[in-house]
Parts: C-alpha cells; sequence; structure tokens
C-alpha cells in the first residue's frame, strides 16, 4: 500500500505553497514553480495536461490576455494621459475637496475597468499628491479613495481585474457577460463608495479658498507628452474594446485581440519592442503558469472534484445557498490571501458546482466568484495589489498610511460591499 | 584650501543652499563642532526641493507654472542643514589624507560619487578640500 495517495500528496503541496505564498517567507514565483516542479516530478500530473489541457494546464488564454494588455497600457502610461485628466479635475472642482475627491474616484474606477489597477493608482498617485499639496489638503484619504473605487471600478470588465479574466476564461464568459452582469454593480459600487467617502472621510475637507489659484494655474496640456502616442493609444485601445464587445460576432478570443491590439500599436507607433515589452509583468506571468498547473494538478487527483461534492452536499444543492456560500467566504479570504490564487483554486470547484446547477442556473455561481474576490480586496491593506502599491508609494512620499488607518475604512467599505451584493444577487439572479 | 565654503550641522538649510548657488560650488563640507562630518552636494539639496512623486513622474513637473517654481525654495524654511543629509542616502564622506596620491582621490571620489573629497590631517582636522574639476584638470596631460 502506498504511504501516501496522490490527493494526499498533491494536497500537501499545494497547502504548502499555499502558506509560503500567503507568508513570503519565500518568493511566490519560487514557490508556484517550485509547486509546479514537485507536482510534475512526483506524477501528480504530466506534460500533457500541464501544458496542453484547457481544464487540467495552462490557461493561455489568460496569460496572453494579461501579457496583451500590459504592452497597451505600458504605452498608454507613458502618454500622460491620466495625469492631465486628474488635473483636469482638479480644476472642474475648482479646488473643492469633496467634489475632487469624487471625481479623481469616479477617473479611477474608470480607468481601472479599463485598465489593470496597480497601472491606474501608480499614475494617480502621484498627481493626486501634487493636487492635495497644492490645496493644503492631507493626501491620504485621497489615496485611500482612490484604492477603494480602483478595486471596486475594476470589478466591472473582463480585464478590470486578473481575477475576472481567469473566471471569463474558465467558465467562458464574454467580456459583454461581465459588462452586462457586473458593469452596473461596479456603478452603483462605486456610487455608494462615494457617499460613504463623503461621510467617513468629512473631516478631510477643510480647504483654504486662497490656495484654489496655484491648483487653476496647473496646467493640464503640458503633461501630455506625446499628443500623437496619446491618439494611437487610445484608437488602438477603442478598437480592442471594440473587438472585446464584438466576440459573438468576430469570434476572435480575448487574448487573440489584446495580442493584435499590442501588435498594432507596436506597429503604428514609434514605440520600440524593448520599449513595449519593457512593461510586461513576467513575473506575474510566470506566477500564473506555475499557480495554473499546480490547481490542474488538484483536478488531476481529485482533490476539487472531491471538495466540490462536500461543498455541494453541504448546500444541499440549493442554489442560493451556494451563490452566498462562495460570495461570503470569497469577501472573507480575499482580504486576507492574494485573489489571484484563490480564484484559480476555486475556478474548478465553482466550475462543478456550476455543472451541477439547474440548466441556466449556474452562471451566479461565478458572479458571486468574482463579486466576493474582487470587492473583498477593500477590506485589509493587504488585500489587493493596488492597495500594496498606494501603501508603499504614499510611505515613499512621506505620508505613510498604516495597516489599521487603511483596514478601518477598508473594512466598513467591505461590509457594506458585501450587503449590497447580497441584495444585488437575490434581485437580479435568485428572487 | 583650508578656506573651502562649510557649514555647521545645525546652520539654516537656506545659508547652506545660498552658500553653494552664490559660490558656484558642486558640493559643501558640512561639519559637526568643527570637524567635518559629510558632504553636501547641490545636486541632494535639489532632491529636497523636488517632492519624490514629481521625481518619479517627471513629466507632473511641466503642469506647473514658474511662480510654483520660484516657490520651491519654501521647503528650506525652517530647515537644518541636517535635515538635508538625512532625507535622502546619505553621500558616504570621502576623506583622503594630505599626503594621498591622485590616483588615491579620485579612487575615493568615485566610490563616494561625491564631487568633492575633503583633506584631513592625522588630527582629525579639516585641511582643506578638492572638487572634482580639480581633480580632473591635474589628471589631464
Amino acid at each position: 500500500m502506498e504511504l501516501f495517495s496522490a490527493e494526499t500528496l498533491a494536497l500537501v503541496i499545494f497547502i504548502g505553497a499555499y502558506v509560503l505564498i500567503a507568508t513570503e517567507w519565500i518568493h511566490r514565483v519560487a514557490v508556484a514553480l517550485g509547486g509546479a516542479a514537485l507536482m510534475l516530478a512526483l506524477g501528480l500530473t504530466d506534460a500533457e495536461a500541464a501544458f496542453f489541457s484547457h481544464e487540467t494546464g495552462i490557461d493561455w488564454n489568460v496569460i496572453f490576455l494579461l501579457l496583451g494588455m500590459m504592452v497597451i497600457v505600458g504605452v498608454i502610461k507613458t502618454t500622460g494621459l491620466f495625469e492631465a485628466m486628474a488635473i483636469a479635475a482638479a480644476k472642474r472642482a475648482r479646488g473643492r475637496p469633496f467634489p475632487l475627491m469624487a471625481l479623481l474616484m469616479l477617473i479611477t474606477a474608470v480607468a481601472s475597468a479599463l485598465l489593470d489597477n496597480v497601472t491606474t493608482v501608480l499614475l494617480i498617485a502621484p498627481v493626486t499628491f501634487l493636487v492635495c499639496e497644492r490645496l493644503g489638503l492631507r493626501v491620504t484619504p485621497y489615496l485611500i479613495a482612490e484604492v477603494l473605487a480602483s478595486n471596486t471600478g475594476g470589478m466591472g470588465t473582463l480585464i478590470g481585474d486578473p481575477p475576472n479574466i481567469i473566471i471569463g476564461s474558465r467558465a467562458d464568459l464574454s467580456f459583454n457577460d461581465f459588462l452586462v452582469h457586473l458593469g452596473p454593480l461596479a456603478i452603483i459600487m462605486t456610487l455608494v463608495l462615494i457617499v460613504m467617502a463623503r461621510v467617513m472621510f468629512r473631516d478631510a475637507f477643510v480647504s483654504d479658498p486662497e490656495k484654489v489659484a496655484a491648483v487653476m494655474a496647473l496646467s493640464e496640456r503640458d503633461v501630455i507628452r506625446n499628443p500623437r502616442l496619446l491618439i494611437q493609444s487610445l484608437a488602438v485601445l477603442a478598437l480592442v474594446l471594440v473587438a472585446f464587445a464584438t466576440h459573438s460576432v468576430l469570434h476572435y478570443e480575448p487574448s487573440v485581440v489584446a495580442l493584435l491590439g499590442a501588435g498594432l500599436l507596436v506597429l503604428i507607433s514609434r514605440v520600440t519592442v524593448q520599449d513595449a515589452l519593457a512593461d510586461i509583468e513576467w513575473e506575474t506571468l510566470v506566477f500564473f503558469m506555475g499557480l495554473f498547473i499546480m490547481v490542474g494538478s488538484l483536478v488531476e487527483t481529485g482533490v476539487i472534484g472531491r471538495f466540490a461534492d462536500w461543498l455541494g452536499a453541504q448546500t444541499g444543492g440549493n442554489l442560493p445557498v451556494a451563490v452566498y456560500a462562495i460570495l461570503f467566504v470569497s469577501f472573507l479570504l480575499s482580504g486576507v490571501i492574494d485573489n489571484i490564487p484563490y480564484v484559480a483554486t476555486m475556478a474548478p470547484v465553482v466550475a462543478a458546482l456550476a455543472a451541477d446547477a439547474p440548466a441556466g442556473q449556474g452562471e451566479v455561481l461565478w458572479w458571486a466568484l468574482a463579486i466576493g474576490a474582487d470587492l473583498g480586496g477593500n477590506s485589509t491593506a493587504v488585500g489587493a495589489s493596488a492597495n500594496v502599491v498606494v501603501i508603499g508609494m504614499a510611505a515613499r512620499y512621506g505620508s505613510p498610511i498604516s495597516f489599521w488607518e487603511f483596514t478601518k475604512y477598508g473594512l466598513v467599505v467591505v461590509t457594506v460591499s458585501a450587503v449590497v451584493s447580497t441584495v444585488w444577487l437575490w434581485f437580479r439572479y435568485l428572487a | 584650501m583650508a578656506d573651502y565654503p562649510s557649514c555647521d550641522v545645525n546652520d539654516p538649510a537656506v545659508e547652506a543652499t545660498r552658500l553653494i548657488a552664490e559660490n558656484l560650488r558642486p558640493a559643501i563640507v558640512v561639519v559637526d563642532q568643527g570637524r567635518p562630518v559629510a558632504v553636501l552636494p547641490a545636486s541632494q539639496v535639489v532632491n529636497f526641493l523636488v517632492p519624490r512623486y514629481l521625481q518619479e513622474d517627471p513629466a507632473l513637473a511641466r503642469a506647473y507654472d514658474e511662480a510654483a517654481g520660484d516657490a520651491a525654495a519654501g521647503v528650506l524654511v525652517g530647515r537644518r542643514v541636517g535635515d538635508l543629509l538625512s532625507t535622502t542616502s546619505r553621500t558616504p564622506m570621502p576623506v583622503v589624507h594630505p599626503e594621498a596620491t591622485l590616483m588615491e582621490c579620485a579612487a575615493q571620489m568615485a566610490r563616494a560619487h561625491s564631487p568633492l573629497i575633503i583633506v584631513v590631517g592625522h588630527d582629525g582636522t579639516t585641511q582643506g578640500a578638492i572638487t572634482a574639476a580639480r581633480l580632473l584638470a591635474a589628471v589631464l596631460p
């Protein structure tokens, strides 16, 4: 008799890798690749399954969609567009603190829906410092509000947050599906967030009218570094979005669209190949690959199937119970662990549950996973990549944000998000 | 070169900046109770004047008007020379003794990425300073 079954071995390796990723004792890429290598070496999966199976291997749709969008975003961010938009917003708000915060949150939410969250906050945070400094405002509330808006806006589209990309590929959900099902909730949640910001940060809205002139003197036009490149980038981004939206007509996978868009942008602009590739986060892509192989091993060895059966038995085949179980567990776990490995792990579980759901009703399980994973990231300072990035920038720029300063607002926002999502899912899908 | 400009670590930051600007010096020597403790390069003072967010996103600086540029020195008001040293990575103090060779001086300067090296006597007192320009002039054939 074997000492350990394949299931046990796969589970031990997977849990060990998860602990190492969560504690950051070892670099997460090394953990993902090491875990994948162990799974392959011990025969818990094989090369055929790891590299060529859509169900149990590396999801190349996800990898190449991310790669293509990273190239496009890398070019757009050099144009100065978002800095210019933020300065224009500050001038439009005429330096009044709350309208300024609301406009910055709106810009961040919309940008996060179209680009990735980290890039968006990387572009918005410096200009927020500039505007707040000129107005004599404390910058911390504005940065926190932007991070919360970024994670919320990113939920609304297929390309807004990496978990959505995984879900879209695994569940065969299109750009339009996300736009129709999660877009309205993202809009509602962004508006709710703005109202909450008015209350949560009320002490921060003390303005000095004499300093308004300093903001009105800023020139947003001068920030645009290369108008020609800006037009080219926006044209390509628009084409890519149209191609995403017309998937049912064109039948191009999102990954193919993103790659074509990236190639077109490099071709028509004067960006060198080196510059275009410079912003690709290779570490993230390799992390995804290792993760997919590890999760695939759990599927191959039957761990996921057994867990899905157990979860199905616990929910008694009751769809609303399953939906809310996934929603709340996702809200809770996404605040403390990276939502990318969480969604990668849960995707096959949700796929199994969705397959057992009454015909045509299983899709709501995917939306519950996406909502919980995307919005749950707001709950703590380490819940999402955008949170970590902005907190790091704030420390570098001399306005540190402590873990609890962020988390006390994040927990309130996530609690309200959970309530709104619960009501939304009930009336939209379950009632 | 014993008269090379220097500032005490507790002097106002504005005074040190003026010393650099008016004497067109690449750096000044910072002393504490008469003994040299650091070299303050002009670039470090500029670094202090420019907020970190502008350094990481230089295009944003274009959004400023000239009046904002004129007001940049306002951040120095109320600061001490020591503040200028502590906010950024302090340039390691490049020191040589009076008998140091040309290459020894050049090696110290290169290692510290400093536009200035301080010449210190064996009793620890400052004997003078050598600028990068002076060193290069001596190196040229």
